[in-house]
């Protein structure tokens, strides 16, 4: 379990982070989401040893972070900035890692390499975008890491390629219980494959919840009585937000569906849906609503 | 073994139990056959492994499936099915739903049961039941 | 999938590996820039060596100045090469990601370096071993070379010295590029800090030394030497010789500050914010001291040149004023720069930088307190004749250069003649613009401490009361008698006879003639007066060279000269036929 503890840190007066907290469990995929700026990319440098914290502590599995090599061997990081040395192709990348890792798998790089058709001898700094990072993946993945970490992964790859690099990150969380941290604004592919969400805003974690839970918990709800519309039917439910548009009312409820559904056919409505949120409209409505601004924009 | 459904509004969570549901009770997947493991289905499918492993525990738990440590998960017979009220009157509300639904389309009640008639005869037969 | 156990795996051998795959280059450059500085010229001029004898002397002894800009630009090149990782964004996420701490990461990085670096010394070193065969060709001038001094120019000692010697330069400006590597948050500014740190105590003094000397009438002018030891570079340029015992102590000192600049390296790396790394300076403290330094330096440049633009005095020093009112803007304008810099940006008026300029305006009062106005009293200050155990006189008119004065009446003439020349400097008599002597006075007081001065007077001038002041240290009895050569003949490795003018062509004394030369050239100094010797002519030069060396290997010769005056030592000469030779020797000249 990596645990995020009261981290912060602020840049020449700037907070990037303010008390942040965060738990990844073991054997999970956690999605980190959060606006550009949010603080993600800092979160993640302080995760891989990087940076140091003002405050607050980072460990994985009760291990310190802050210059720990037993435990870097475990960590594998892909980062936002992928850097190759000049001059160096996959060759040359396989010796470093296999030096450096203790559990560098030169069968399972052979195998990746292949699939992602990626060429041993051709100079890392000629492939395109999507290709590094594919290489980047078949290295850190080659070093069989107890702990994933991954910035902005699919940005720029194929669908077939994203689904392989799914498949081979679901095979070592299911295969050894990998942890998987992954920030993405690719919110649908995040809901596919996350287990946890992690919300950040402003260097604070606003929303930290199992995936299933957040989205039992969040309903959108279209509702009418016609004409004969009830005093106020929507007592003892926890309304977020209510806008009409004529007899028909829309609603932003956290409950869960049974009493929503429970309370509201008592009032025998017309019309009566409730929607799940998908994750990009809980993102949305969890940081607009922090916004006046933003979410006179979205309701 | 089957297809998730992207554009589907239901829960992955959901789709799989409800698949292996249907392979189990149309006899694809016949009592006592071995299913796949957690790992394998999670890759095939390109899917959480927690949660397949959740889907699995609540087919467990509603008797569709059994586990035997260190073989692996197994089919179980149908009369161990847990019938689960609640889920049953869930039904019963879709139902009612769905019914209603034709009488705001302008349908009359005989129109309209005639319908619904015709529609459990068809799902009845099991052929190409949507889910 | 079946994991392969890597029993090979070593994350700083992995670091070192591929530092010297990446950067093999810079040692091949250096060993070709080398062997062409070094070598080539041996191999071309192999069989008529004389051509380039004191070339290659010069080099091994580490005199030649492209050899040491060599190893300069090499040591600051290969620390950029090896930390340029740091200053990346990218490359410094994925450095600090692998399994290995700063510290084993520095010193991969460090050692690979190192050895890059000194490498090539070792095989240029062998390679000198190599061409120790060059000899000199048939018709070699024989009075200028002789073959058996040529062959112990490339000695496998001398080699072994170049190779200790190169290296500890090395080792030094590489450790200290490597501080500025971690100071610094990027390439450019990493260059330049290391050339500043290379550069900054012996530049620091050069300035803090123009101080004294402009502001401080009678500041000694010796420490030169001093200066050149702060650097392993300068120190070796300016020792025209080879490594002597004296320089044990100040090599291990060389080898001591590169280990404990090295470790003050770790120290600091192991706090770097990386999160800074891009902006000039990643340590806000340092880069504010910086700031003064290179302020202060480019003030007291710009405002010394535009002062000596305006004005002088007749002393030759510059009026306090005019200096200090340039020095404010002068100030201001690299302070301006400097902080740009620092701060990488054009928006640096703000409160802050307003109340660090200010800081610094109050530590250049001080200092100026000291320096310009003289707070604690230097120029006037001489000491008391109770507190004097001995005073050396240093000036023009000295034969082995330092006379030792002991006598209480002796010291009452030194002090009367140090009074004069600090009451008529400044005055109208006090003309320094023609002929010149240049005197230091160094006090040995009974407390232990040494008052030293130095002056540059007026030649001797009956009208001045320096000059008479002058005139009655000459003439004591003390100073008489101490004046000769207090040689004995034992002492002496040669007397050589030569026209200073004319090259090589020396007439050398019988060694039992010593003691009757000498003699008779006491009795010329006894009998000497100061226009004697001010105004006559040299004739001759004579150089007495004794056994032994000076503790910098250096060769103790002692220069006087014989003028016409000097009858009794050119009535011996002529009498013994030497000054005949002399003659036959000097025909043509």
């Amino acid at each position: 379990m990596i645990r995020i503890q009261s981290v912060s840190k602020s840049f020449d007066g700037y907070p990037a982070l303010d008390d942040l907290e965060m738990t990844i469990q073991t054997g999970s995929i956690y999605g980190l989401i959060g606006v550009n700026g949010a603080g993600k990319t800092t979160i993640i440098k302080h995760m891989s040893g990087m940076l140091r914290p003002d405050n607050g502590i980072i460990t994985y599995d009760g291990d310190g972070i802050w210059e720990n090599e037993v435990l870097k061997q475990k960590i594998g990081l892909i980062p936002d900035e992928l850097y190759f040395p000049n001059g160096y192709n996959m060759k040359d990348m396989c010796r470093i890692y296999r030096g450096f890792y203790e559990s560098w798998n030169e069968d399972r790089f052979e195998e990746m390499a292949r699939l992602f058709k990626l060429d041993m001898k051709k100079k890392l700094r000629a492939f395109s975008k999507g290709m590094k990072k594919q290489a980047m993946f078949c290295l850190v993945m080659s070093t069989m890491p107890m702990y994933l970490i991954l910035d902005e992964p699919i940005d720029g790859l194929d669908p077939i390629v994203r689904k392989l690099v799914w498949k081979f990150i679901v095979d070592d969380v299911a295969d050894h219980q990998m942890s998987v941290l992954i920030s993405s604004h690719n919110l649908k592919e995040m809901e596919g494959i996350c287990d946890y969400i992690g919300i950040i805003s402003h260097g604070r974690m606003l929303l930290e919840r199992e995936l299933d839970s957040m989205k039992s918990d969040l309903h959108k709800i279209q509702v009418s009585f016609g004409t004969k519309s009830p005093q106020d039917p929507y007592e003892g439910l926890n309304l977020l937000h209510k806008e009409s548009r004529g007899t028909v009312d829309l609603l932003i409820v956290r409950e869960r569906a049974e009493k929503i559904e429970e309370t509201l056919s008592e009032y025998d409505p017309i019309l009566f849906d409730i929607l799940p949120l998908s994750l990009e409209e809980i993102f949305i409505y969890e940081l607009g609503g922090e916004d006046d601004e933003i979410s006179k924009l979205i309701f | 073994m089957f297809q998730l459904d992207a554009k589907s509004h239901k829960s992955i969570y959901e789709q799989v139990t409800d698949n292996v549901k249907e392979l189990i009770m149309t006899n694809v997947l016949p009592e006592d056959s071995k299913l796949p493991s957690v790992r394998e289905l999670s890759k095939d499918l390109t899917v959480n492994p927690n949660t397949v492993q959740k889907a699995f525990k609540e087919l467990e738990r509603e008797g569709y499936i059994y586990t035997i440590s260190g073989k692996g998960t197994f089919v179980g017979s149908k009369d161990g099915i847990k019938l689960n009220p609640a889920m049953v009157a869930e039904i019963q509300e879709d139902i009612m739903a769905s019914f209603r639904e034709l009488l705001y389309l302008g349908f009359s009640l005989n129109d309209a049961r005639e319908l619904a008639i015709r529609a459990i005869d068809k799902a009845s037969h099991g052929k190409e039941i949507g889910l | 999938m079946m994991k392969s156990a890597n029993l090979y795996s070593n994350p700083s051998k992995a670091w070192v590996r591929e530092n010297i795959r990446r950067f093999w280059i810079l040692p091949l450059m250096e060993f070709l820039a080398l062997f062409l500085i070094g070598i080539l010229p041996i191999l071309i001029n192999y069989s008529h060596y004389q051509y380039i004898l004191d070339y290659v002397n010069g080099s091994l002894m580490n005199n030649n100045y492209g050899i040491i800009a060599v190893f300069v630009i090499c040591s600051i090149a290969m620390s950029v090469a090896v930390f340029s990782y740091i200053h990346g964004t990218a490359s410094s996420t994925v450095a600090h990601s692998f399994p290995i701490t700063r510290k084993r990461l520095f010193a991969s990085s460090f050692w690979s370096g190192l050895v890059m670096l000194l490498i090539p010394v070792l095989i240029i070193t062998i390679m000198y071993m190599m061409v120790s065969g060059a000899h000199l060709s048939a018709d070699y001038d024989k009075s200028a070379f002789n073959p058996v001094e040529a062959a112990k120019v490339i000695t496998l000692v001398h080699c072994l010295k170049w190779m200790v010697e190169s290296s500890i330069i090395i080792a030094f400006v590489y450790a200290m590029s490597n501080l500025a590597a971690i100071i610094a948050g990027n390439r450019v500014i990493h260059v330049l800090l290391a050339m500043l740190i290379n550069g900054l105590p012996f530049a620091l003094l050069q300035l803090f030394r123009i101080y004294e000397q402009e502001f401080l009438f009678g500041y000694p002018h010796d420490g030169r030497f001093a200066i050149s030891m702060l650097s392993p570079v300068s120190h070796a340029i300016r020792r025209s010789c080879y490594m002597g015992p004296s320089d044990i102590v100040p090599e291990l000192v060389y080898v001591a500050v590169v280990i404990l600049t090295t470790l003050i390296s770790v120290w600091l790396y192991n706090k770097v914010q990386l999160e800074r790394e891009r902006s000039a300076c990643v340590f806000p403290k340092i880069s504010d001291i910086i700031c003064v330094i290179v302020t202060f330096m480019g003030m007291t440049l710009l405002a010394l040149s535009l002062s000596y633009q305006i004005t002088t005095l007749d002393n030759g020093l510059i009026p306090k004023w005019i200096f200090i009112l340039i020095s404010i803007p002068s100030a201001l304008v690299f302070y301006i720069i400097c902080r740009m810099i620092a701060d990488g940006t054009t928006r640096i008026f703000n409160m802050s930088s307003l109340k660090k300029f200010g800081i610094y305006l109050i530590l250049a009062a001080v200092f100026f307190s000291f320096t310009v106005f003289d707070a604690t009293g230097y120029q006037k200050r001489i000491p008391e004749l109770s507190q004097i155990s001995c005073v050396d006189i240093d000036s023009n008119y000295e034969t082995l250069g330092t006379i030792r004065l002991t006598s209480e009446a002796s010291i009452k003439n030194v002090i009367s003649y140090h009074k004069a020349i600090l009451s008529d400097h400044g005055g109208s008599s006090w003309n320094v613009n023609g002929n010149v002597d240049l005197v230091t006075l160094s006090y040995r007081l009974k407390n232990g401490n040494t008052l030293k001065r130095s002056y540059t007077v007026p030649s001797y001038k009956k009208d001045i009361a320096t000059s008479r002041a002058y005139k009655a240290i000459f003439y004591s009895r003390e100073y008489r008698e101490k004046n000769i050569i207090s040689y004995s003949p034992k002492m002496i490795s040669r007397i050589s006879l030569y026209n200073p003018e004319a090259s090589g062509k020396q007439v050398y004394i019988y060694p039992e003639d010593y003691e009757t030369f000498i003699a008779a050239f006491n009795k010329d100094i006894i009998n000497e007066t100061i226009i004697d010797r001010q105004t006559s002519h040299d004739i001759a030069s004579v150089e007495i060279m004794l056994k032994g060396k000076y503790s910098t290997g250096e060769e103790a010769i002692t220069p006087i000269t014989i003028t016409k005056s000097d009858k009794n030592v050119l009535r011996f000469l002529k009498a013994d036929g030497y000054w005949a030779q002399y003659k036959k020797l000097n025909k043509d000249q």
